[in-house]
Formats: structure tokens, C-alpha cells, sequence
């Protein structure tokens, strides 16, 4: 497919007038990044296609409501976070388990950097293994703010907090995120293979 | 007053993104220097925000699947 030179708000409003080709480059664009964030929200790649799949269509649909408040990226994430939030809420099984938040956020961690303890791939898996097992909102601001590198006021209006709030629920998420590292880190040989394992 | 430990902690993820006023800044990074148990704990939360970034941002593209599904939705 050859890539558009136009911004997603002119795409965006060719798609509003039924243009499915500008449809298919808006999804070209976004679907990866998308498909990443559900992904780890949903815990399972077809629910993730599910939820992306959700938001496409819906983006598909009510083109025409896309106002200019927000990006159009940003408007697509609040469309596939509302599609992930409901997919979990259906969702058969156990919820994740999380760590408590006053251990979160008790005496900071005295861990070395994490890569010198392991291999980067070994890593790789690890972080999200962790990052898994958080909860789904210390999850969210992790995902949207440090892997997908939206702005603090888009992810601020995303999670419906003011900008103070969604810093310290970020904060909050990366000590979090932090101390399970360490502890895993800190774990038996046995935790340790099972996280390296393909 | 200099900071505490407890306070510079508090403001670390503000600190790493930036977005702490000049002043604030100043103060967080004067503590840092004489502080090495701050020091320590602070180049581990970056190292650890950067694994965060690097490793999660260059796996999971979409599956193939994902187009052929929504074609078939949209007929």
C-alpha cells in the first residue's frame, strides 16, 4: 500500500465521507500501536483483535463525530480503551493479580539497574510478564504515557483525571512496575527460567 | 530547606519527564549529587523506564488477521 503524505484529520474526513481507501491507510497507520496497547490490556491476542477490530469499525462508523478536540490517535485510543475496559469486564476466568498498592509505594527499591542482571531478550519477556500482572489501571498509564508516548494531557483526558492526578497515578504504576521487576529479579532460578521461556 | 529522600522520591517521575520547574529541578538534582543512595535508586527507575520503553515498543506488530477481519466486516 503506498503511504499517504496526509495527516490523520484529513484522512479522517475522507473516511467521514465513506472513502475506504483513506479507511485502509488510517489503519495501516495505527493498527500496530493499537494492537500493541490491547494486546497487553486484554492479555490475549484474540480479544486484543477483538478490541482493535471494535474500535476500527467504530472509528469507521462515527467518523463524522471526530470534533478536533483531541488528535485523531488519541481519539482512537479512547475507543479502543472503552473496548478493552468492556472485553476484560466479559472476560471468563481470574481477574490479574496485582501487588498491593502500600507495598507500591513503601521504601523505594535499593535494586542494581535491571539489564546487568539479565540477558536483554530474558529481560524483554520479564517486563512484560510483569507488567502483565499489574493492575489494568497502573497498566493503562504505563502503556499509553512510556510505550506509546502520548502527551500527560492526552493521557490526563483519556483517563478522565486532571494532568496532577495522572502523574501521580503514573508515578504510582512505575514504582510498581519497578518493585515487581526487582522482586522477580530477586526470585529463585526456577521463576526466573520460567519468565526466559519462549 | 533541602529535600528529603522521601520528597525527592515523590518527585522522581516528574524529575525523568521534565516537567518540574526550574527550581524544583535544581533542588532534586543538588540532593542526587550528595545523596548516593537517591542516585542509585534513581538511574535504576530510568534504566527501568527505558527497558519499559525499548523492549515494549519493538515487538507486537498486527497480525494479518486483523485487516482480513475488519474486510470481511465491512463487506
Amino acid at each position: 500500500m503506498t503511504h499517504s503524505p496526509l495527516p490523520d484529520e484529513a484522512l479522517l474526513r475522507s473516511v467521514a465521507g465513506g472513502d475506504s481507501r483513506a479507511f485502509e491507510q488510517l489503519v495501516e497507520r495505527h493498527e500496530t500501536p493499537l494492537y500493541r496497547f490491547a494486546v497487553r490490556m486484554c492479555l490475549d491476542p484474540e480479544r486484543a483483535q477483538d478490541a482493535v477490530q471494535e474500535a476500527l469499525l467504530s472509528a469507521w462508523k462515527d467518523a463524522a463525530a471526530f470534533r478536533g478536540g483531541s488528535t485523531v490517535r488519541t481519539w482512537l485510543f479512547s475507543i479502543l480503551m472503552n473496548a478493552c475496559r468492556h472485553l476484560r469486564r466479559t472476560r471468563a476466568g481470574q481477574p490479574v493479580q496485582s501487588a498491593p498498592l502500600d507495598e507500591a509505594l513503601a521504601a523505594p527499591s535499593l535494586a542494581p539497574t535491571p539489564e546487568a542482571q539479565v540477558g536483554t531478550a530474558e529481560l524483554g519477556h520479564l517486563v512484560d510478564r510483569v507488567l502483565s500482572e499489574l493492575d489494568p489501571q497502573d497498566r493503562e498509564v504505563l502503556l499509553l504515557r512510556d510505550v506509546e508516548g502520548l502527551s500527560g494531557e492526552d493521557v490526563a483526558r483519556l483517563l478522565s483525571l486532571s494532568l496532577p492526578a495522572m502523574k501521580s497515578r503514573l508515578h504510582r504504576a512505575r514504582v510498581a512496575l519497578k518493585t515487581q521487576l526487582d522482586r522477580r529479579l530477586a526470585g529463585d532460578g526456577a521463576a526466573r527460567k520460567v519468565a526466559a521461556c519462549p | 530547606m533541602p529535600m528529603t529522600c522521601d520528597e525527592v522520591f515523590a518527585r522522581l517521575s516528574e524529575y525523568v519527564d521534565g516537567e518540574l520547574p526550574d527550581a524544583l529541578t535544581a533542588e532534586v538534582e543538588a540532593h542526587l549529587q550528595s545523596c548516593e543512595n537517591c542516585r542509585k535508586i534513581g538511574d535504576a527507575f530510568c534504566a527501568t523506564l527505558e527497558v519499559l520503553k525499548t523492549h515494549l515498543r519493538a515487538g507486537d506488530r498486527a497480525p494479518a488477521s486483523l485487516r482480513a477481519r475488519l474486510k470481511a466486516a465491512l463487506g
